[in-house]
């Protein structure tokens, strides 16, 4: 059971961490949020899946074994004491568990087949960025209420952006409209976030900081998901004091010292992939973001990275853009900018062509 | 077992308190080194009512130990680093150094290999100007658009007591701005707040008053009290902010239109509006309205109605001034311009004149009139008596709104310098003839406090005393 709830327990654990911090205890003891304290500290190990899986199989046995003890003290009957054991065990695990997920029903995680599981899981998945799982998700899966959900689509098609297949297999599965690239939605933090990063890998940083803020300011600004972006966001824009900040804060819990630390050295691999990579998404013509409509910003970002692996993840998309939008006039000369000159590096993908 | 586990705990405790009473200043090898501590206290002049700075080292040297000499007079105390809070010093002993001398040396030693060293000392200078016990600001999540928590707090500044005045908790979430008061007196206070509880309140002996506006009439915004009390001047602004895509400044907010309204206030809260063609001129925005100490001029800044957004950058507000009758309610019909954004460059915001009516404090900025995000606005500052501008550069860049003590002594201000994101309230002595000395940040309980701070301090106004606060929050 623990081994297939810990994906959205990992997931969970973006939201809500524990800050080894006595101020930050104090004021949340303070405030009266003793129970967001508890669920943050038992949460904050599945920052690395399988501590937390430990930690959660040892947690379950001690409020096992302390319960089966307080019953046989209590009650001779021993037969009861499992099932009492059981309930004392589920009320302490709903203790830790983030309210919005003790809603889900537990037989839904078990069966996987419960919509906000399955988005939980995804959405883990593109944060651990594991394309290629995600795109075999959707392989198997005919799931009608998967493929038309426009969420899954924004992960099917982030995912596919990222493998540089978008072009190929867009219509491959079910598309809405351009809402199945992108979403507007900035009320909601679990769509925020995930907006976050679907303009993170379109290359629109502007738009994935303001993303990641909004929701990172909705979870309390205690989102080590979102702090992760909002550092790497101001590192592109080389605003190095401020992602000291943000990792003054990421430092102070268990898992995220060594990741700030990897962003802290230039040549180390997630630096060059989070903030090297993406430095040349910031275009010299600047304007206010999407006042010329997204597909123009991107447009931007195309031609400014040229020469790098963001350039064909951002075409994808701005294709596809067009494909969606039925905006043929553009999307002709999009083909004749970036693929139908000598000096064209990519072939036209399969749906950009018809 | 349970024994040796007391025993060993009562060993600690004991050297634990003796190293902490047995801190010395040390012989120690200079590094001939400033040093780099944050928040910056060093060569500061603070109030003498203000309570301890408290600071960390901010450079890469690693000491293994250090510890903070603070000398002043004859009188010497020394204050040992606790981690990430830094140098914290008791208020009783930053009190008597107070008394010992006008300046007090801070000099940081560490251990550096087993070996003593020391960085040069610095002066934290004290004046015996005293500041408004008071600081009332909003925090704020810097920006954006979708808030979450947000409220007015006020701190004591001789102490570091804080709490809130009001917040949104208490208004079902809703925005809430412009906190203002009237000659920094903390018995009124005005305030607007937004969306399920819209209005603008007065907060007076804890009780909060809406205003009741013709039916019709513009919203009110940038607010500015006449010092009789009896009436208000407001700006109205229809106003947006947009995102950046590649401008490190990362969002810019401006004004569709605005102009600027008196309006008198009686007892019960009714307004009526006084206005003038030159105050409402359509083809001028009108902003940032502020009445000078004897209620007979007002200040505001003006600029030429550009289409918005797409010329926002060439939106330059000039600094005018206009004549103002209370008792009769009159404007005069000239506009005098004090600084020509045309002629003279940039463009102004904030204007406040000194409680002795001789300094105009305003900010200076390359365009638009929402100064707060704009790296290079700095504050400028004219003597009213001859016109001149007097070089405050020590103020630094960045800044943004400001205001007066009672005395005209200090000012507050915010700056986003730090990290370039969330603004932090600065302190700064002006001397009778005008000369700023360099800010210093709001002294907090520890050196990480402004690390720890998700939100940003907006509007600081220092008030002369605790406001009260509201019982009757709608």
């Amino acid at each position: 059971m623990l081994c297939i709830i810990a994906p959205v327990l990992s997931y969970a654990e973006g939201w809500c961490s524990f800050f080894w911090d006595s101020h930050y205890i104090s004021s949340m003891l303070s405030e009266g949020h003793s129970e967001e304290l508890l669920k943050g500290f038992f949460l904050q190990f599945f920052a690395c899946r399988w501590i937390g899986v430990c930690v959660m199989t040892v947690f379950v046995f001690f409020v096992s074994a302390i319960a089966g003890v307080i019953i046989q003290k209590i009650s001779k009957k021993r037969r009861w004491s499992g099932a009492v054991a059981c309930i004392v065990v589920a009320a302490a695990l709903n203790l830790y568990v983030p309210g919005w997920l003790s809603g889900v029903p537990v037989v839904s995680m078990f069966s996987g087949t419960n919509k906000n599981v399955r988005l939980m899981v995804l959405s883990d998945m593109v944060r651990q960025r594991e394309w290629t799982a995600i795109s075999d998700y959707f392989e198997s899966s005919h799931d009608m209420k998967v493929n038309y959900n426009l969420l899954f689509q924004n992960c099917r098609n982030m995912a596919l952006a990222e493998q540089e297949k978008l072009g190929d297999q867009l219509l491959d599965f079910p598309c809405v409209d351009i809402r199945s690239i992108y979403q507007v939605d900035i009320e909601s933090p679990q769509i925020a976030a995930l907006m976050s990063d679907v303009f993170y890998s379109m290359g629109h940083i502007a738009m994935s900081q303001r993303y990641a803020f909004e929701a990172n300011e909705k979870m309390g600004n205690r989102s080590p998901r979102l702090l992760q972006r909002l550092v790497q966001t101001a590192l592109i824009y080389g605003n190095d004091a401020l992602a000291d900040k943000y990792m003054y804060m990421l430092r102070k819990t268990l898992f995220y010292g060594d990741w700030c630390d990897a962003l802290k050295n230039h040549y180390s691999k997630e630096y060059i992939y989070a903030v090297s990579n993406k430095k040349a998404c910031l275009f010299p013509d600047n304007r206010f973001s999407g006042i010329k409509g997204l597909d123009d910003d991107l447009l931007q970002v195309a031609r400014n990275t040229k020469r790098t692996r963001q350039h064909n993840v951002t075409l994808q998309y701005l294709g596809s853009l067009y494909i969606l939008a039925g905006l043929q006039e553009k999307k002709d000369s999009f083909l004749r900018e970036f693929y139908e000159n000598n000096n064209s590096q990519w072939t036209i993908p399969k749906y950009f062509k018809k | 077992m349970r024994t040796n586990l007391f025993r060993h705990s009562l060993l600690y405790i004991c050297v634990a308190s003796l190293a902490s009473c047995s801190l010395n200043r040390q012989e120690a090898k200079p590094l001939h080194l400033a040093a780099a501590i944050f928040p910056d206290y060093t060569d500061v002049t603070m109030p003498i009512n203000i309570a301890p700075p408290t600071f960390s080292l901010a450079d890469n040297l690693m000491l293994d130990q250090a510890q903070a000499v603070f000398t002043a007079g004859s009188l010497s105390v020394v204050v040992g680093n606790d981690g990430d809070d830094g140098f914290c010093i008791d208020i009783d002993d930053w009190n008597a150094l107070k008394q010992a001398g006008t300046t007090i040396n801070v000099l940081i030693q560490g251990k550096k290999d087993g070996e003593w060293v020391e960085y040069d000392s610095f002066p934290i200078h004290i004046s015996s100007d005293s500041i408004d016990s008071h600081l009332v600001y909003r925090l704020i999540e810097p920006g954006y658009e979708v808030w979450n928590e947000m409220g007015i707090y006020q701190r004591n500044l001789e102490n570091y007591d804080e709490n809130a005045i009001i917040t949104n908790r208490q208004t079902d979430g809703g925005c809430m701005n412009c906190h203002s008061f009237s000659q920094n007196s903390s018995d009124r206070m005005l305030l607007h707040l937004r969306l399920d509880h819209a209005g603008t309140y007065i907060l007076h002996d804890g009780k909060m008053q809406k205003l009741i506006l013709p039916e019709g009439s513009p919203a009110l915004t940038y607010p500015a009290w006449h010092p009789s009390g009896k009436c208000i001047a407001f700006s109205s602004n229809s106003t947006k902010q947009m995102f950046h895509t590649t401008d490190r400044n990362r969002i810019e907010v401006f004004d569709y239109s605005s102009d600027i309204y008196v309006c008198n206030v009686d007892e019960q809260g009714n307004v009526a509006y006084l206005s003038s063609p030159l105050l409402t001129s359509p083809s001028h925005f009108e902003t940032f309205p502020a009445f000078a100490p004897d209620g007979k001029r007002l200040y505001y800044c003006s600029a030429d109605s550009v289409p918005i957004p797409d010329e926002y950058d060439k939106a330059h507000y000039s600094l005018c001034s206009i004549s103002f009758d209370a008792e009769k309610g009159t404007f005069g019909d000239t506009v005098d311009t004090l600084y020509n954004a045309h002629t003279q460059g940039g463009s102004i915001s904030h204007p406040r004149v000194s409680p002795d009516g001789r300094f105009l404090l305003f900010t200076h900025h390359n365009y638009g009139n929402f100064s707060i995000w704009h790296r290079e606005a700095k504050l400028m500052m004219i003597d009213l008596t001859n016109g001149n501008t007097i070089d405050i550069s020590t103020l630094g860049a960045y800044t943004s709104s400001h205001s007066w003590s009672s005395t005209g002594r200090w000012i507050s201000m915010t700056s986003r310098r730090v990290n370039g994101l969330y603004s932090i309230p600065y302190i700064s002595h002006i001397s009778p003839d005008g000369k700023a000395t360099k800010p210093f940040p709001v002294p907090q309980s520890d050196a990480a406090y402004y690390h720890r701070q998700m939100k940003s301090y907006n509007l600081p106004e220092l008030v002369k005393g605790r406001v009260v606060e509201p019982e009757n929050v709608p």
